[in-house]
């Protein structure tokens, strides 16, 4: 009876101390976090700018690349960075590896 | 021993024993029920519903940890392996082109990041930053090859993201992460969702707890009622059987079948030791009297020495009476049953009727002894004798002149009958079944010498065989059978070398009752 008892306390005791520290993990309040600078208008324009150097050397440019640059860069200047950001390094990879579009686009209607 | 006790001396004793066991069951208290003190540290019950509860939390806990290793410890190991590759690859650039193309390489990798949670930081010996998407370096992040989880802020929201520190050589540093807030979320839905899983574990082991300790205690309750009352001297209650028979209702059967045969053991054991008491005191005080007569009367030495004789006489025919209870305790007790070996019974059987043809003859009886040649059986061959001697004992004394006595044998259905029929008066349907307790006599019986022992023998040793005695009406007269089983012919060899000795046993422990 005690062992078993021992044991079911402990594994309560267990349970408990993996909830407070699933909690707490993370939190060191003693310095300010550091910044993620690429979320920010400025590196959106970065992208674009990137974007368009190499849009600018290609043969050939999907469909899909020019909507996302374009939804991009005008979210980007709206204030919605996150998302703007999001749709310009789609572009990107797209540039990079055209076979990943996975997306037809309005061009090419199916 | 003085004359003025005579009577009322042996009379106190059979007659105070059955009162005793009534008033003393009356003036005990009720039976106590099991007792509910409820004492955890020692209580079965309790013990196995904790191993119930222990084992339903481990169960649960084992599956619970699965589930955290294939979801959130998954997910940290494709993190960490994302930030060893991403430190690799960059490595591998370093060595090509040093800080330029690291700083191209992290940039390029940076706009590509669809799912936005890279972080990467180039940094000089002085941790200034030098490429990469972190505004500084953190301080909390201090050695290589170490995982950190740090806070950072993203669009000024705040998340955690694993980070790993690599060294170049000449002092630069480069510090690779990925954003767990992702994980994160999952640890915080597991643990809640564990949390949970714990206190319903718990509700429910704790339900089951109770019902598994309710049911043990069910279930001994009535053992333990049924014992306790039994001990306290209420031999008629019994273990309740629920009908379901299971574990409990087989344990409640063997239980009661035990008490059954105790019940009926110590019913014999009360009866005999009655019987004796009573049976016994008649000539222990005819010898007595006899004796005290001569001392009174006797005129010569030779009247004394005849009275004494007689009275020695007596006091023999009691201990025959002994030796006789003394016997069939033996038979009852079974030890006699090692000694069992095939034989063949004709023998005995006719040896038997031999054996009484002169008594017969004097009485005016025929004896007639129809038995095939031989009769295999397998037992004991004194014992038979004297179990056949004594029902044709039995025969001779209460037919009438001139009747017939018969000894039959058969064989059939894997059983031997050995069958003794006189025409007599018979036993009444109404005493057979008594005929074979010991001490019965009929009342046929008045006037015929005997003790009562005769049939109680001959069904002793039936069963020893494995068989029975069976008393029957044979219109006019009895028909007693010993109906043995029959004789295993695999095992018949021995009867042969058995048989000599069948013809020189001695029939002086014959029950002549
Ligand atoms: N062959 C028989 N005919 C009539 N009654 C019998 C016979 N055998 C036994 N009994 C009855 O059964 C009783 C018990 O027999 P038994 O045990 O041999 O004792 P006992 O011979 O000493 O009387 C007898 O007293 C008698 O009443
Ligand atoms: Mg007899």
């Amino acid at each position: 009876m005690t062992l078993s008892a021992r044991i079911t306390a402990a594994a309560m005791l267990i349970s408990c101390m993996v909830a407070v520290s699933g909690a707490q993990s993370g939190s060191s309040p003693d310095s300010p976090p550091e910044q993620i600078t690429t979320d920010t208008l400025a590196y959106c324009r970065e992208l674009a700018v990137r974007l368009e150097k190499m849009t600018g050397s290609a043969a050939l440019i999907p469909a899909t690349v020019l909507r996302l640059s374009t939804a991009g860069r005008d979210m980007c200047e709206q204030g919605l960075t996150r998302g703007g950001i999001m749709r310009l390094r789609k572009a990107i990879v797209l540039m990079m590896h055209p076979d990943m579009d996975t997306d037809p686009g309005p061009a090419s209607s199916r | 021993m003085t004359g003025s006790g005579e009577g009322a001396a042996p009379a106190a004793g059979p007659a105070a024993r059955p009162e005793q066991p009534g008033p003393r069951r009356d003036a005990r208290p009720p039976i106590p029920r099991p007792r509910r003190r409820f004492n955890l540290l020692r209580s079965a019950a309790v013990r196995f519903a904790a191993i119930y509860a222990v084992l339903l939390s481990l169960s649960v806990a084992a599956a619970a940890g699965f589930v955290w290793w294939e979801t959130a410890g998954r997910l940290s190991r494709q993190i960490e392996e994302a930030i060893l590759n991403d430190a690799q690859a960059l490595s591998d650039h370093w060595e090509v082109g040093g800080v330029p193309d690291v700083r191209s390489a992290i940039e390029e990798r940076l706009s590509q990041n669809v799912d936005d949670d890279a972080i990467y930081m180039l940094a000089d010996p002085y941790f200034e930053r030098l490429a990469g998407n972190l505004s500084g370096w953190p301080a909390a992040v201090t050695q290589p090859g170490v995982e950190y989880e740090i806070r950072v802020e993203r669009g000024g929201i705040h998340s955690l993201a694993s980070m790993q520190r690599f060294d170049f050589p000449g002092g630069y540093h480069l510090l690779v992460g990925r954003d767990v807030t992702l994980r994160l979320q999952l640890t915080r839905l597991l643990t809640s969702a564990l949390f949970w899983a714990v206190v319903v574990v718990v509700a429910v082991a704790a339900v089951g707890a109770i019902a598994v300790r309710s049911l043990f205690n069910r279930m001994l309750a009535s053992v333990w009622a049924t014992t306790a009352a039994i001990s306290s001297g209420d031999f008629s209650r019994r273990v309740q059987v629920t009908g379901r028979g299971d574990e409990f209702d087989q344990v409640a059967e063997a239980i009661n079948d035990m008490l059954d045969r105790i019940t009926r053991l110590m019913d014999g054991v009360r009866q005999v030791s009655n019987a004796i008491a009573h049976d016994l005191r008649t000539p222990i005080a005819r010898a007595r009297t006899r004796l005290e007569d001569a001392m009174a009367h006797a005129g010569t030495e030779d009247e004394l020495r005849a009275a004494i004789e007689r009275a020695t006489a007596d006091l023999d025919a009691i201990t025959g009476v002994f030796q006789a209870l003394l016997r069939i305790a033996e038979i009852e007790a079974g030890s006699r049953r090692a000694a069992f070996c095939v034989f063949d019974a004709a023998p005995v059987l006719n040896g038997v009727a031999e054996l009484y043809d002169a008594v017969a003859e004097d009485r005016g009886l025929s004896i007639a002894a129809a038995v095939p040649p031989s009769l295999r059986v397998y037992g004991d061959r004194d014992m038979l004798q004297q179990a056949v001697a004594n029902l044709v004992d039995n025969a001779v004394k209460f037919s009438p002149p001139g009747a017939a006595v018969r000894i039959a044998a058969t064989q059939s259905d894997g059983w031997t009958d050995i069958v003794v029929t006189d025409a007599g008066p018979g036993i009444p349907a109404a005493d057979r079944e008594r005929a074979v307790e010991r001490f019965f006599r009929g009342e046929a019986a008045r006037h015929t010498p005997g003790a009562g022992l005769g049939l109680a023998l001959v069904q002793a040793v039936a069963q020893l065989h494995g068989g029975a005695l069976l008393l029957e009406d044979a219109a006019p007269g009895l028909r007693a059978v010993v109906r043995l089983p029959a004789a295993d012919p695999a095992t018949a060899a021995p009867a042969k070398a058995a048989e000599a000795a069948a013809a020189t046993a001695p029939y002086g422990d014959v029950i002549q009752d």
